[in-house]
């Protein structure tokens, strides 16, 4: 059973050489059970950021953060740690990071399924039918040195759902990956998130990749910026009522620019101060 | 989990074989201090037990005598007192059975006389169990039958017999005429072998001397049932036990002991306090026991400094270890693992390594030994106490690893995902505070409360090393940081970057403190080997006196001193010695002829303020009157007796030394009532002899326990032989009175003449009366206890020496060159003495004399040669007449010192102090394979970007270079702030007042200068290494991912 994940007003701030850098600054985002959510955005807009504290690897500066029933900065490090070791699986960008180079994928899988293993109530697969899952069929022995870009990733992809977790959080699944490799992947996370039902957020700078995935969240400056839905893309409305303005827009007028805001039941319309009577053209729908 | 373990030490074997060589470093040097300890204890027995006098080696109860009555005269050989009772020789026989440890061998002895001789001579026949074991019969066989005796070959020809003879014996008895007269009727027996001894150096041989000896002439042969079958009606039993060549070991030497002292007490039980055994072994056992404490005492001191570099490099290597595996303990961190797990998968790769290196440690140990052992053939072998040792320094390496593990074992994902650790500066600052105080609480415990080096302070000079090398080496860091933002500054690419580099990885840091500890251990043991070096150096010229030592058989004093003089007339080669007998433990008196003392001494400055020649000035003063001589002819002397003396109790008599020879006795005959002339005819003076002294015997022994004599006159052809100004009694000396000695003969001026007292029990030699033609108390100088006990009565030794009696007399009482008592006057006092050591007195030999009563044989006479005597001294010595014994050289004495158990010891700091160093540089070279994988980088997209290979090279050269200096630096800061605080405590094993304070800087400079120059070789080769090949590759091509999380953390 796919789990869900609900940021609310997520903010977090770190500190780089003495300097606090605010890497987000208030993200609402619901991804609801078994979707297959795709974070784009450029560097440093905080997509990482997101997925580390949806992960539990780091506990957000503000805000709240749930993912199924746990509230996550409200979790030990203890609970947090058991959490990604059963519901949680998250596979960092590069898979070396992910994967022991030195151990066939076989014991790669058994080695994380370990934590679940010893956790009562938890089925487990047989680490060759997750292989299986990803691609990998008959490759149980090999060594990740051996394989090509696509299959480690695709391993490594085994390591994060070998636990059978309810939420999946993948960091750059297609990076430096051919197009027929990005092609393995997608049909990999497209088998464990239907035969799984498991929710997957995969942070990505391919939106063509993202646009597969069929949710589109697009991260800028460390709030959610738009959202693409079916070849659609909106403008996301945030929880203190701030709206992230298409960057062509914002180029387009320059920053400071001054609106006027008119709305009904059906539209909001944004009047620039100096501008004249927008054609109906001109109009934001929300 | 086995097979994740296997493939991970597999995946990174040579990690894992290093791991496993430093943990057997640190086991193997650790189990080596006992193993090494138990072949030095080997090495230094055996040369102890192979130097040792055959006295040593052997304990002789009292001689037992069976047999009805008591047997008349003076047969030294012949116990006096009544025979063995049965009590007697039960205690004997439990006294003997106390010394479990040694062999017990018995000898029957029967004095004889050969029947068919015209000039019968007394032998001894002796019946010694097992004999025929320890000879060659050089003709026939064992004397097994009745009847039957063996002849040794050195008495064939003087008793006339042969194998296959027969021989008539008649025992014999001393009776009161000191003649011998049969205890039993005759017996003949047959010769059936002639034999020599299969080791004459056997202590087996030594207690009666069969084959003759110092002390007794060679005896016939035979076994004990053979005795029975010659009836005699007194024998002897001599009862000994022989040390087995195998049963002296120091762990032995406390039973030993006790069996010793067991042993003593039984035979005191039954035969009174004075029965004791007859044995030199207690001094063996002594000097057994020193060897051992000693390097017992330095061994651990040794090996410390290799256990903490093989710690220090072991974490390093750990560390470095773990920084290559980060991504890798993420990755399994990131799937939370069970803790056991991730313990395992942390930790196993590295702690297995450490557990099989302790094994083999353990293991090796022993054949490591084996190839370095001073004990030669023995093999080294394992028991508890190694194993424990093992073990502890096992347990010691796993802390060392769980401590370095630390951190990665409890880090969350997001830590391990960081490229580098956090610093964790406090806690370095922390450890490194608390080795700093750990040291200075070392240094103060050793300076303040004069500490030892036992115990836990083994370490001391190893912590204090370390604390010395770290904080050198965090002042080189503030400075290098300086100098490379400086070169930074001022364009200077490779000094800059080097430097910079250098301050800020804490593994350089760490490579540099174990490079550093490396130095200063070398510097340290340096220091250790030359300085016990010079001390065994000047103890074996203090002890030996001279280049070379002859000891010489049997000679007289004057012999001696005139055999010298003749054979060495320059003074420059030759110096006749004579050591005063002396009982044992007792300070030595050594009478040199201090003529030549400047010249053939070997004098050193640890001596005192005074030189040979100034020694030899207050040795030998002017004498305040010439000798009195006498030539051939007719002798007049005038002599009244005292009103007590009946007339012919008292005989008077002129001792005549002449310049060669034996001394000349004039006696007149026995002194009758009033004043009477007596005239004595002398011969053998005809050169001259000098007075040695006036000698008066009682001849009759009566009530009267005083006589006095008067000398009135002493005339030769006319010449007064005695002036009348020497007539008075401050001319003359009579005996010495201390608690040991009586004062039997004094004194006195009277109007007319000399007279002279005698008084109570008779001297051996008669009353002796001597003219002071030498300086009197006999000048002497003397260590310091001696000269303080001179100031103040006090005890040396067994000596109870007083300050004199009478008013205005100086000196002390001492034992002289004849064991009777002689007055000195300690002129100076010296920290020690050449052939002497740090206690003991250094008189004139000529002085000392004509201060003696009479002439007589010299106690150990000795002849002091320099190293450059020629080969014509030595001929005319032995032209002479003098037999030499044996010759002792520097070489020959030092190779003896060479053995002893600290000087053993300190081979094992040597090799200790090598393994050190190799360790030291296997620790560079994994920086060096470090810095190929993560500095290459760096230096490669460096050269893409325009950088010269020279500047490349030229930072890793600056590095590696800087890395070199600065330990090598810290090193010798750190082995001379060791050796300052502990340097005097270290147990060398050589007399203390001998030890230099610090070593000759050559001797440290030398190895640290070739240990320069390897590890700069192997700096340089690290440099090209790093930075010598040609780019290859896309520059930046490990760069930082984006997305990584080693930034991110709130």
């Amino acid at each position: 059973m796919g789990l869900a994940a609900v940021c609310a007003r997520v903010l977090h701030v770190y500190e780089i050489e003495g300097s606090r850098v605010m890497a987000l600054s208030g993200v609402d985002l619901t991804i609801h059970s078994g979707e297959m959510v795709a974070l784009v955005g450029p560097s440093g807009s905080g997509k990482s950021t997101l997925i580390a504290l949806l992960a539990g690897l780091m506990r957000p500066s503000a805000g709240r953060i749930t993912v199924g029933a746990y509230d996550i900065g409200r979790l030990s490090d203890a609970e947090l740690s058991r959490l990604r070791g059963t519901e949680i699986g998250v596979v960092l960008q590069g898979s070396a990071r992910n994967l022991l180079p030195y151990v066939s994928l076989y014991r790669n899988v058994w080695l994380a399924q370990r934590r679940a293993a010893a956790t009562q109530g938890i089925e487990l697969y047989d680490p060759e039918e997750i292989l299986d899952l990803v691609g990998l069929h008959g490759l149980g022995r090999a060594k990740p040195g051996r394989l090509t870009a696509g299959q480690r990733q695709r391993a490594a992809l085994a390591v994060g759902i070998a636990a059978s977790p309810g939420l999946l959080l993948v960091d750059e699944p297609t990076s430096q990956l051919d197009a027929a490799g990005r092609a393995d992947v997608l049909a990999a996370l497209r088998a464990v998130n239907t035969k799984r039902d498991t929710t997957i957020v995969a942070v990505t700078h391919d939106v063509d990749f993202g646009s597969e995935l069929g949710r589109v969240v697009t991260i800028r400056d460390g709030r959610v910026g738009a959202e693409g839905r079916d070849g659609q893309d909106f403008a996301v409305l945030a929880a203190d009522g701030t709206v992230q303005l298409p960057p062509e827009v914002v180029e387009g007028l320059g920053p400071g620019a001054l609106f006027l805001v008119d709305h009904d039941k059906f539209t909001v319309r944004l009047r620039p101060e100096s501008g004249e009577e927008p054609d109906d053209d001109d109009q934001e729908e929300s | 989990m086995i097979p994740i373990v296997v493939v991970q030490i597999a995946a990174r074997w040579g990690q894992a074989a290093a791991l496993l060589i430093l943990s057997a470093a640190a086991t193997a040097s650790a189990v080596a201090v006992p193993l090494f300890a138990a072949a030095v204890d080997q090495a230094s027995t055996a040369a102890e037990v192979a130097e040792s006098p055959r006295s040593e080696l052997l304990v002789s109860l009292p001689a037992l005598r069976a047999g009805a009555g008591q047997p008349a005269g003076d047969d030294d050989a012949v116990p006096t007192g009544p025979a063995a009772e049965p009590e007697d020789l039960a205690a004997m026989d439990q006294a003997r059975a106390e010394l479990m440890a040694l062999a017990p061998v018995t000898t029957v002895e029967i004095r004889v006389q050969r029947s068919a001789s015209e000039a019968p001579v007394v032998q001894r026949l002796l019946a010694r169990d097992g004999f025929c074991v320890h000879t060659v019969f050089v003709q026939g066989r064992c004397p097994v039958g009745n009847r039957e005796v063996a002849v040794p070959a050195g008495l064939v020809d003087e008793a006339g017999v042969a194998a296959g003879d027969t021989v008539s014996f008649v025992p014999v008895i001393q009776n009161d005429s000191g003649g011998w007269e049969p205890d039993g009727p005759p017996a003949s027996f047959a010769v059936v072998g002639v034999v020599e001894p299969a080791d004459p150096s056997d202590p087996y041989w030594y207690p009666q001397e069969p084959f003759g000896g110092e002390v007794y002439p060679a005896a016939f042969l035979t076994n004990r049932n053979a005795l029975q079958t010659l009836p005699h009606g007194h024998s002897t039993y001599h009862v000994d036990a022989i040390l087995p060549p195998d049963a002296l070991t120091p762990d032995a030497v406390p039973a030993l002991r006790a069996q010793l002292a067991a042993a003593q007490r039984r035979l005191a039980e039954v035969r009174g306090d004075t029965a004791e055994l007859s044995t030199g072994l207690p001094q063996l056992l002594e000097r057994v026991a020193t060897h051992r404490d000693d390097a017992r005492a330095l061994l651990p001191v040794a090996a410390t400094p290799l256990v903490v570099v093989t710690y220090l490099v072991l974490y390093l290597a750990v560390r470095q270890g773990l920084a290559g595996r980060r991504p890798e303990l993420a990755a399994v961190a990131l799937r939370s693992p069970p803790r056991g797990i991730r313990a395992v998968v942390f930790a196993a790769e590295s702690l297995l390594p450490i557990v099989a290196g302790i094994a083999v440690g353990v293991v090796a140990a022993p054949t490591l030994i084996d190839l370095v052992s001073p004990a030669g053939s023995a093999r080294a072998a394992l028991g508890i106490q190694e194993l424990i040792t093992g073990g502890v320094a096992g347990v010691g390496a796993l802390l060392v690893v769980l401590v370095a593990l630390r951190r990665e074992l409890s880090a969350s994902v997001v830590q391990l995902l960081r490229r580098l650790p956090r610093s964790g500066r406090a806690v370095v600052a922390t450890g490194e505070a608390l080795v700093v105080g750990l040291a200075a609480a070392v240094a103060a415990d050793l300076v303040m409360s004069d500490g030892e080096l036992t115990g836990v302070m083994v370490a001391a000079p190893a912590i204090v090393m370390l604390a010395t090398a770290l904080l050198v080496t965090r002042a080189a860091r503030v400075i290098l940081r300086a100098a490379g933002r400086r070169a930074k500054r001022r364009g200077r690419l490779g000094p800059g970057v080097a430097a910079l580099y250098l301050v800020r990885r804490p593994g350089t840091i760490v490579v540099m403190v174990v490079l550093a500890v490396s130095a200063g251990t070398l510097g340290y043991a340096a220091a250790s080997v030359d300085v016990a070096a010079q001390g065994r150096a000047d103890e074996v010229r203090r002890e030996l006196g001279s280049a070379r030592v002859l000891d010489i058989e049997r000679a007289g004093r004057t012999e001696l001193l005139t055999a010298v003089r003749e054979a060495d007339p320059t003074g420059k080669y030759a110096m006749a010695a004579v050591v005063a007998p002396a009982a044992a433990g007792d300070p030595p008196m050594l009478a040199v002829d201090s003529t030549r003392l400047g010249e053939v001494a070997l004098w050193s400055d640890e001596y005192g303020e005074l030189d040979a020649d100034e020694v030899a000035r207050l040795l030998r003063p002017p004498p305040p009157r010439e000798p009195l001589t006498v030539l051939d002819g007719e002798l007049t002397a005038e002599f009244t007796p005292g009103p007590y003396t009946d007339d012919g109790a008292v005989t008077a008599a002129l001792l005549l030394v002449p310049p060669a020879g034996d001394a000349v006795v004039a006696g007149f005959e026995p002194i009758t009532a009033g004043r009477q002339r007596y005239q004595v005819a002398v011969d053998g003076c005809a050169a001259g002899c000098r007075l040695g002294g006036l000698v008066f015997i009682r001849v009759v022994a009566a009530d009267v326990v005083l006589h006095d004599v008067t000398l009135h006159s002493l005339h030769q052809a006319g010449r007064p032989v005695i002036p009348d100004d020497r007539l008075v009694a401050e001319a003359w000396h009579g005996s010495e009175e201390s608690e040991q000695f009586t004062q039997p003969v004094t004194a006195e001026t009277t109007a007319d003449g000399l007279r002279v007292s005698i008084r109570g029990e008779q001297p051996e030699d008669g009353y002796v009366l001597r003219p002071l033609d030498v300086p009197y108390p006999l000048p002497a100088v003397a260590t310091a206890d001696i000269a303080d006990a001179a100031g103040a009565a006090g005890r040396v030794g067994s000596l109870d020496v007083r300050p004199a009696a009478e008013p205005g007399a100086d000196g002390m009482v001492v034992p002289g060159i004849d064991g009777r008592a002689v007055r000195i006057d300690v002129r100076s006092t010296v920290a020690a003495l050449p052939g002497i050591g740090v206690r003991g007195t250094l008189i004139d030999l000529e002085y000392a004399i004509r201060s003696a009563s009479w002439p007589g044989p010299a106690t150990a006479p000795q002849v002091w040669l320099t190293a450059d005597a020629p080969a014509e001294v030595l001929d005319r010595l032995r032209e002479t007449g003098l037999a030499i014994d044996d010759v002792r050289t520097l070489e020959g004495v030092r190779s003896v010192a060479e053995s002893t158990g600290s000087a053993l010891a300190l081979r094992f700091h040597l090799l200790a102090t090598g393994v050190v160093v190799l360790v030291a540089l296997g620790a560079l070279a994994s920086v060096v394979a470090v810095d190929r994988r993560t500095w290459r980088p760096g230096l490669r997209s460096l050269r893409v970007q325009g950088a010269s290979r020279r500047t490349a090279t030229s930072m890793a050269c600056w590095l590696y270079g800087t890395i070199v200096a600065t330990s090598v630096v810290a090193g010798l800061v750190a082995a001379g702030v060791a050796w300052l605080v502990t340097g005097a405590r270290l147990p060398l094993g050589v007399d203390e007042a001998l030890l230099a304070a610090w070593p000759e800087w050559y001797r440290v400079a030398e190895p640290l200068a070739w240990l320069t120059l390897v590890l700069l070789v192997a700096a340089a080769t690290g440099a090209w290494t790093v930075a010598g090949e040609r780019p290859r590759g896309r520059p930046g091509s490990r760069r930082g991912t984006e997305g990584e999380l080693q930034e991110v953390e709130s």
